[in-house]
């Protein structure tokens, strides 16, 4: 009879690359590096024509330049009118959701309208606005709230119906009042599905911040991208497509974190690959 | 008058009726366990007690306790609330001042999991949830205890020492319990009577004293032979 | 009148008798190309159908986009979505010193089409006023560096004032709702606002203006030389018959464009002028002079050869066998 070995490694050990630097760090950026080093060739030898792509090291030059140029103003002028979208959209979809899942009332006068008008797209809502709001800050922040409302309020009243009616019951032997039910109970188990509403919200409120700015702005990253285009400056477009990615990126990170942070107590698939 | 005094004229979920003249009374510290086949009511029963199914007509009565005061409820699953520590969870009943730490401590201690306070409900186990529910059920100082069929989701030797504790904590308290089983020998083990209910709604089948000395050993020969006659008294109902 | 046509079409068709015959890149399926209310000669090309007449017999389609301004067809011209496009001069060196490769072989006219505009009862009286307020005008079109080169005479830059980006209609329609203070203005909306709401040009500057260039993409004059020729011959004969027919000419204008008859005759008779087609000194003048607000206002990347950029783009020769005499 034969023995065979199983080669186990001992308890606490883990496979290293040797260098240290573990892998899944590495691998985010595999992507991005190979898309950016293969366009940078592509141009240099002629494959890509560089007046419809300009090469990634002209981009960053124009970035460079841009920083120096007044990009400060663009960046805020764009993030303060998504910061303020989106928390009057948020804050709004917030409440709504929160009447339409708690009163069956409410949900009947008002959810089927909601409903509808959320399948307008947002491209649809520019005339209007502007034919009502003007072509001012207005009707950029409120094409933004609108932008963000859906998503948040989709998630919180899919989060309050998603209820546990088993936590309900518990919550119920307590004689709690309604608003101190809504509190301390409907709400931190509605808290995941809503917290994917609001991270969804925010970005949406980044995408309805550039279709507003396309329309008729001075400053911001929606400016500058049609300011690219009209000038026949490819580089400026995809400048500003970078900026709008990071920023996107970032605030959405912003949101990941907080998740984590306020979902610690979650007990599922992706915490437990952490 | 009777300790806790139960009475439900009628209880109907749409057209079927689940339970109807239905008497039962349970004197202070006593323990009873509702059998019956699977639909003939017991946790309807149950939720009635606690009050969270208003759609009976039904008197419940506890002596000395205003409408719904002094009773506390285990589920079958613990229903801890994911997003509280466990401390946090035991101490839920109490409305609005900041919750007892000393209180869910010595209760923790109680239940055989001290020190377990910060822990998050997904770090435990099936059965240390359940004791941490148990605690929090105590947490208000009922005087009535009801549980719907408490330890049926845990392994055998878990629900062993689970009905081990409850026993002490209803004694040490002297607590009356209704307590829901569809297991016999559980129900022989720690009640002090035992209620069988029809499959068809009406008043209790029979109600068997358990006259056992405490504490009680498992596997006595005078629990068996009283275990044998309430299957039986199972068995007729079916035929 | 028709006789006069006659000769013409005659002396065209003699001329396009002595082309080489080139051996060009594979029959043309379909040429692509625009037009615009800025560019009367065009409209007339396209009612009259002189065009698709020219290409019949080659089988070759031919397909009209319709250009808001010269940014669309500059942007057009560019991702290759027409071989021939019509904009103001400097916004063809423009989009030229950017990349855009294409040659400007012909000018359809030389249009007084720019003005700043100021709303009828407006407070602003002098360039200086401009300073701080809101203007509309639609980057990358002549209007737009008309502004800032009129900026530029009262001592002010792009900075100074607070540009509204929006189109040429649009733009119209802010003044006059009083969203804006100011509008560079371009016709024939322009003219339309002046005749049907009052509003005022508060500058003007006919050496601002700079000329309407028909662009080719270089690629296309290339490959397709016959093509651009008899693209260059049949704009001809619409030049010659918009000169003995304004008014006509003026009526086509004022149906395509949805302007009142004399707002288009405002246009074409007093703000037009067809005399010059074959791009020459004069253009390359006007082109050098407008060049340095480019650099000055940022539009071009660092670093560009502005100099180079205009004899890249302005052909003064592959169209004079085509051009009749005036």
């Amino acid at each position: 009879m034969t023995t065979r070995v199983l080669d186990v490694p001992a308890a606490g050990t883990r496979r290293r690359r040797r260098g240290g630097v573990p892998l899944l760090l590495v691998l985010p950026f595999v992507l991005p590096a190979l898309l950016l080093g293969g366009a940078e060739l592509a141009v240099r030898a002629g494959v890509l024509p560089a007046n419809l792509m300009p090469p990634p090291s002209e981009v960053a030059r124009t970035l460079a330049w841009l920083a120096e140029n007044g990009l400060g103003a663009h960046l805020a002028a764009s993030t303060a009118r998504v910061a303020i979208g989106f928390l009057a959209g948020a804050g709004a979809a917030l409440l709504a959701g929160a009447l339409v899942a708690l009163d069956r009332r409410a949900a009947a006068l008002f959810d089927p309208t909601l409903q509808a008008l959320r399948a307008i797209p947002s491209l649809a809502w520019v005339p209007l606005l502007l034919l009502w709001f003007g072509i001012d800050e207005l009707s950029k922040l409120v094409l933004i709230a609108i932008g963000a409302f859906f998503p948040v309020y989709t998630g919180v009243v899919s989060g309050f119906g998603g209820v546990d009616r088993k936590l309900v019951e518990v919550a119920q032997l307590y004689r709690l009042a309604p608003l101190a039910l809504v509190r301390r109970v409907l709400l931190p188990a509605a808290l995941p599905a809503i917290l994917t509403g609001l991270r969804t919200g925010l970005s949406l409120a980044w995408m309805f911040m550039v279709a507003a700015e396309l329309i008729a702005a001075t400053r911001g990253l929606g400016y500058l991208l049609s300011d690219g285009r009209e000038t026949s400056r490819a580089d400026i477009v995809l400048a500003a497509i970078v900026l709008l990615a990071v920023l996107g990126k970032l605030s959405d990170m912003g949101m990941v974190a907080l998740e984590r942070r306020l979902l610690a107590w979650r007990d599922d698939f992706a915490g437990s690959r952490a | 008058m009777s300790f806790l005094e139960i009475v439900v004229d009628e209880k109907r979920y749409g057209e079927r009726v689940v339970l109807k003249n239905l008497r039962l009374a349970l004197a202070r510290g006593e323990i009873v366990s509702l059998v019956g086949p699977s639909g003939c009511g017991k946790s309807t029963l149950l939720s009635i007690v606690a009050g969270l199914d208003k759609g009976a007509r039904a008197t419940v009565r506890l002596e000395g306790a205003p409408d719904g005061e002094g009773i506390g409820f285990v589920f079958q699953e613990p229903r801890l609330f994911p997003w509280l520590d466990v401390a946090r969870n035991i101490a839920f009943g109490s409305a609005d001042a900041p919750p007892s730490a000393a209180a869910a401590d010595a209760l923790l201690a109680e239940v055989g999991l001290a020190g377990y306070g910060a822990h998050l409900p997904r770090q435990l186990s099936g059965g240390q949830a359940q004791r941490v529910a148990i605690a929090r059920a105590l947490y208000t100082r009922p005087r009535v205890l009801l549980l719907d069929e408490p330890f049926s989701a845990v392994d055998a030797l878990t629900r062993i020492k689970l009905q081990d504790l409850l026993a002490r904590v209803a004694r040490e308290r002297g607590l009356s319990v209704l307590l829901v089983t569809h297991d016999i020998d559980e129900a022989v083990h720690l009640s002090d009577r035992i209620v069988l209910l029809d499959r068809q709604p009406g008043p209790p089948r029979t109600e068997t004293p358990v006259a056992l000395a405490r504490p009680r050993a498992r596997g006595d020969a005078e629990a068996a032979r009283l275990k044998a006659a309430i299957l039986a008294m199972f068995d007729l109902e079916t035929a | 009148m028709k006789r006069r046509t006659l000769l013409q079409l005659a002396a065209a068709g003699a001329a396009s008798a002595t082309l080489p015959r080139l051996a060009a890149a594979a029959p043309l399926e379909e040429i692509r190309l625009d037009y615009a209310y800025y560019s009367p000669t065009s409209l007339v090309l396209r009612r009259f159908g002189w065009l698709e007449q020219a290409f019949k017999a080659d089988g070759t389609k031919v397909k009209w986009v319709f250009s808001a301004g010269s940014n669309r067809a500059l942007e057009y011209l560019n991702g290759n979505s027409i071989d021939i496009g019509s904009s103001a001069g400097l916004a063809a060196l423009l989009a030229r010193a950017n990349g855009t490769p294409i040659r400007a072989p012909y000018i359809f006219s030389r249009p007084e089409w720019t003005a700043l505009v100021v709303p009828k009862n407006s407070p602003i009286r002098t360039l200086a006023d401009l300073k701080g307020k809101k203007i509309a005008a639609t980057k990358g079109t002549d209007p737009y560096l008309f502004l800032l080169r009129s900026l530029q005479v009262a001592g002010l830059k792009r900075s100074d004032i607070e540009h509204v980006s929006l189109q040429h209609a649009d733009g119209r329609t802010a003044l006059e709702q009083g969203k804006v203070d100011a509008w560079a203005g371009l016709d024939p909306h322009m003219a339309a606002s002046e005749l049907e709401s009052g509003a005022r040009l508060l500058y003007r500057n006919v050496a601002f203006n700079t000329y309407g260039f028909l662009n080719v993409r270089e690629q296309f004059l290339a490959s397709h030389p016959n093509e651009t020729a008899r693209v260059i011959q049949a704009y001809e004969k619409a030049r010659a018959w918009v000169r003995a027919n304004q008014t006509e000419a003026a009526k086509i204008l004022s149906e395509e464009a949805k302007v009142s008859l004399p707002v288009a005759l405002l246009q074409i008779k007093l703000r037009s002028d067809f005399s010059q087609p074959l791009p020459g000194n004069e253009h390359l003048a006007a082109l050098r002079q407008a060049a340095p607000i480019l650099r000055a206002e940022s539009l071009v990347k660092p670093g560009a050869d502005l100099e180079r950029s205009i004899a890249d783009l302005v052909d003064t020769r592959f169209a004079r066998p085509y051009i009749a005499k005036a």
